[in-house]
């Protein structure tokens, strides 16, 4: 039989400890073809890639290349059988030469003897990259790359072991407009060559450009697979179909109107050299302010600037109407304000120590006599906020490394409640919180802005952001590109976060 | 309630017990040597012996408490004992060759000593050279700057009073001097690591760095101050040891580094940061202290003490990078 298909996911199926990521997964990608992967964060994406590049082994289902079924143990499976993926983050080595890099783990087909003919391996690098259209000395440091350079230096790779689906997995995140354009003509050519692309990205704009065939998926589903056509109609199509259709009538019990004039938090044209443009917001007093945004929108740059002061270039930062000119971390908390982090483990809180210690960490940094803790008001904050989020320990005294997730991240969450800042920075507060939890976490938000607190709440889970926000930024490439303050409809929203509106 | 039972049986007893060795470990194998080196030799377990072993123990105790805080934040000074020698050789040189009254000198070399961890807290802190290696250098610079002051000769004369030397060699109420300003250095930092804000930030940084500085802790400021600290600590040592030897040579203190580092490690001081009990240093460095005068007194020779040591430095660490894996 005549296989019109490269590679075809049949029936695959995921589970994680507590949730299903992947639920009878199935589709097809023709040879050829550059087949787009959207949906919303948290919709299956990343599980997905991951098992395709072998990292991950789904318990159902099967893959199926070329018509015959493989199976993967681990990512070096995965390429043997002719998958690249290019991750976000490049995985080339800054130091060694371009051709070393090119040629890294297969040395020994320039091998004499034990010793390798560089001269042999530079003048097939430069065969490989001159073939891709790329002009790279290939005697220089990787690192003396851009990044869109070293993109294209792992597409080599991928070209050079022979792949036959390469994976892209947001791929324009870090490029400018010309170097995407560039990446789209690199495209076109792998595909003129055969290789067929998985093209995984939020920008809708980009998918309707380069991409023959889309598939959604939403909650670990396959939603749909379209052909894709430069038109409204099927571009409308995709969008209703990430978000789903139950979901545009939400509940909304705050949306509350601050005609308060204070403004507690102010940033003017700020910028970073990680990606944030001109950015400019202001934070009323009491007021719950959500921020939505796709990954690579930048939001997370932006605000953890603002609390550490670090990757600043331009702009100005007013706290309570007051210029803040050079801020850090111990500053900002000096300042009342306070940061959640997204990522918990590594920013937000100290495994080797006990809750007793997590907890109240921030709050003995604010209040203490003469540098002696206030180790009594410290333990009944512990206390406190093991009852109020539900910490499941068996005593203040536990070591945190030895709590499930969930529970370490109410650590993380009740570290910075105990500090009681006036002004709260929350990343992500929902990732990976039970539903349960989730509407208690609200609940609390809600009523620390009813007392005069104002928070700034980053989330990518929509309906949750709806329903506490009391106005919404929707954030897309580093800039900040609509202010919703009523009406607010998820779908509207979600079509200007991945660029179907502007 | 039922699932909080849960999290304290089943899953976790294999943590539970890797705890009770962290936790009783060190003591159990104290009391198990000391009752066997009690029965085994009558010479052993004498109140003289006693007050023998702890003064012998005094000064290592003392600079370990330096190297215990410095290990919590995850950093690490080896070039104690050279610290030691620099404070030793400023003391005694000014009261010597200047004629400076010892109380002034004393303060001079304490100051000699801080200034030592403050220079090795740039190196680390700014210049950013893994401590290990920053320390190693000025471990030898150090020890080189007393051999030059010094030209090879001990420093010694009528101007280093008895009222001096009793820091070394004196006794209130039967006890030795080093012995009670050994307990006294502990008491005070038992405190200081256990209530104050000090204590959190060491134990915060080694734990994960990263996250103190997010949550507002200037890191910088507090390694500074921890590495100034251990100068102070091996000053202090370094004194007490001049004061009972009576004199002061380059060589002073040479090799105690050794000492130093095992009885932090035997303590249970994590060399990955994060984890260690000041009050345990004492117990490691008094496990040593047994091991040694045990060996003195069976007249086992020095050489065979040398290795002993090594293979006692090695249990401890070895009990520490098993420690860590189970935490993985």
């Amino acid at each position: 039989m005549d296989n019109n298909y490269i590679l075809e996911i049949d029936n695959i199926s995921k589970y994680f400890p507590g949730v299903q990521a992947l639920k009878n997964v199935s589709f097809k990608i023709k040879k050829n073809t550059v087949h787009a992967l959207v949906g919303e964060n948290g919709a299956g994406k990343s599980t997905l890639i991951k098992i395709i590049a072998g990292v991950y082994t789904p318990e159902e289902g099967e893959i199926k290349i070329d018509g015959n079924i493989v199976s993967y143990k681990n990512p070096a499976d995965s390429l043997k059988s002719g998958i690249s993926t290019i991750y976000q983050e490049l995985s080339v080595v800054d130091d060694l030469t371009i051709a070393q890099d090119l040629f890294f783990g297969e040395e020994s087909i320039f091998s004499r003897g034990g010793f390798i003919s560089f001269k042999k391996m530079n003048n097939e690098a430069k065969k490989i990259l001159d073939n891709l259209g790329f002009t790279f000395n290939v005697t220089k440091k990787v690192s003396s790359l851009s990044v869109s350079e070293k993109q294209q230096l792992e597409i080599a790779k991928a070209v050079n072991k022979n792949a036959k689906i390469i994976l892209m997995d947001e791929p324009t995140s870090a490029l400018s407009d010309k170097e995407i354009e560039n990446l789209f003509k690199i495209i076109k050519k792998l595909k003129e060559k055969g290789v067929s692309i998985i093209y995984i990205s939020h920008h809708l704009d980009e998918i309707f450009n380069i991409c023959d065939y889309v598939t959604i998926l939403r909650d670990g589903m396959v939603i749909d697979t379209l052909e894709v056509e430069n038109n409204q109609e099927v571009k409308d199509k995709v969008v209703n179909q990430m978000i789903g259709k139950d979901l545009s009538k939400i509940k909304t019990n705050r949306f509350k109107k601050i005609n308060s004039d204070k403004i507690v938090l102010e940033a003017k044209d700020f910028s970073t050299s990680n990606g944030v443009k001109n950015v400019s917001f202001k934070l009323k007093y009491g007021e719950i302010l959500g921020i939505y945004g796709t990954v690579g929108s930048k939001r997370t740059e932006l605000f953890k600037s603002i609390f550490t002061g670090q990757n600043k270039i331009e702009g100005q930062l007013y706290s309570k109407s007051k210029l803040i000119l050079n801020t850090n971390p111990e500053k900002s908390i000096a300042g009342k304000l306070g940061f959640l982090p997204e990522s918990r483990k590594e920013e937000g809180i100290f495994l080797g120590l006990p809750i007793s210690k997590n907890i109240p960490f921030i709050l003995y940094g604010e209040e203490s006599k003469l540098g002696f803790l206030k180790q009594k008001k410290g333990l009944e904050a512990t206390k406190k906020y093991i009852n109020l989020l539900n910490i499941k320990t068996p005593s203040p005294h536990q070591i945190v490394a030895n709590l499930s997730g969930g529970n370490q991240q109410k650590v993380v969450l009740a570290k910075l409640l105990a500090a009681d800042c006036d002004i709260l920075i929350l990343d992500e507060p929902l990732v990976g919180v039970d539903v349960g939890t989730k509407n208690e976490l609200l609940d609390i938000v809600n009523d620390l802005a009813n007392e005069g607190k104002s928070i700034i709440i980053i989330s990518s889970e929509l309906p949750e952001l709806l329903r506490i926000s009391d106005r919404i930024l929707i954030m897309r490439n580093g800039e900040i590109i609509k202010e919703i303050i009523e009406n607010f409809d998820q779908k509207e929203i979600i079509s200007y976060a991945i660029g179907g509106k502007k | 309630m039922s699932e909080i039972k849960n999290i304290n049986t089943s899953p976790n007893r294999f943590k539970i017990q890797a705890n009770f060795w962290e936790i009783y470990g060190i003591p159990i194998a104290f009391t198990v040597l000391f009752l066997v080196f009690s029965f085994s030799n009558k010479n052993f377990f004498t109140f003289d012996n006693i007050m023998n072993i702890l003064r012998a123990t005094s000064i290592i105790a003392i600079v370990a408490i330096g190297t215990t805080i410095l290990m919590i934040s995850g950093n690490i000074d080896i070039s104690m004992a050279s610290t030691m020698a620099v404070s030793g050789v400023v003391t005694i040189g000014m009261i010597v060759h200047y004629n400076i009254n010892p109380i002034i000198a004393i303060v001079c070399g304490i100051i000699a000593g801080g200034i030592a961890g403050f220079l090795n807290s740039l190196l680390v802190i700014y210049i950013k050279i893994p401590a290990f290696i920053a320390t190693l250098a000025t471990l030898s610079i150090f020890r080189g700057l007393c051999f030059i002051y010094t030209k090879g000769y001990s420093i010694y004369g009528d101007q280093i009073t008895e009222a001096y030397k009793f820091i070394g060699r004196g006794y209130v109420f039967k006890i030795p001097m080093p012995v009670i300003i050994m307990i006294v250095l502990y008491v005070i930092f038992i405190i200081i690591f256990k209530y104050t804000k000090i204590g959190l930030y060491t134990y915060a940084i080694g734990s994960n760095e990263r996250v103190s500085l997010l949550s507002g802790v200037n890191a910088n400021k507090i390694k500074m101050l921890l590495f100034v600290l251990g100068g102070v600590m091996s000053a202090i040592g370094g004194i007490i040891m001049t004061a009972r030897l009576g004199s002061v040579q380059g060589s002073l203190a040479d090799g105690t580094e050794f000492g130093i580092i095992t009885a932090a490690v035997l303590g249970g001081v994590s060399l990955s940061g994060g984890k260690g009990v000041i009050g345990r240093t004492l117990l490691g460095a008094l496990l040593i202290g047994i091991l040694n005068n045990y060996m003195v007194l069976m007249n086992i020779s020095t050489f065979y003490q040398m290795v002993t040591s090594g293979i006692v430095l090695l249990f401890a660490l070895g009990l520490d990078r098993l420690k860590s894996k189970q935490v993985l």
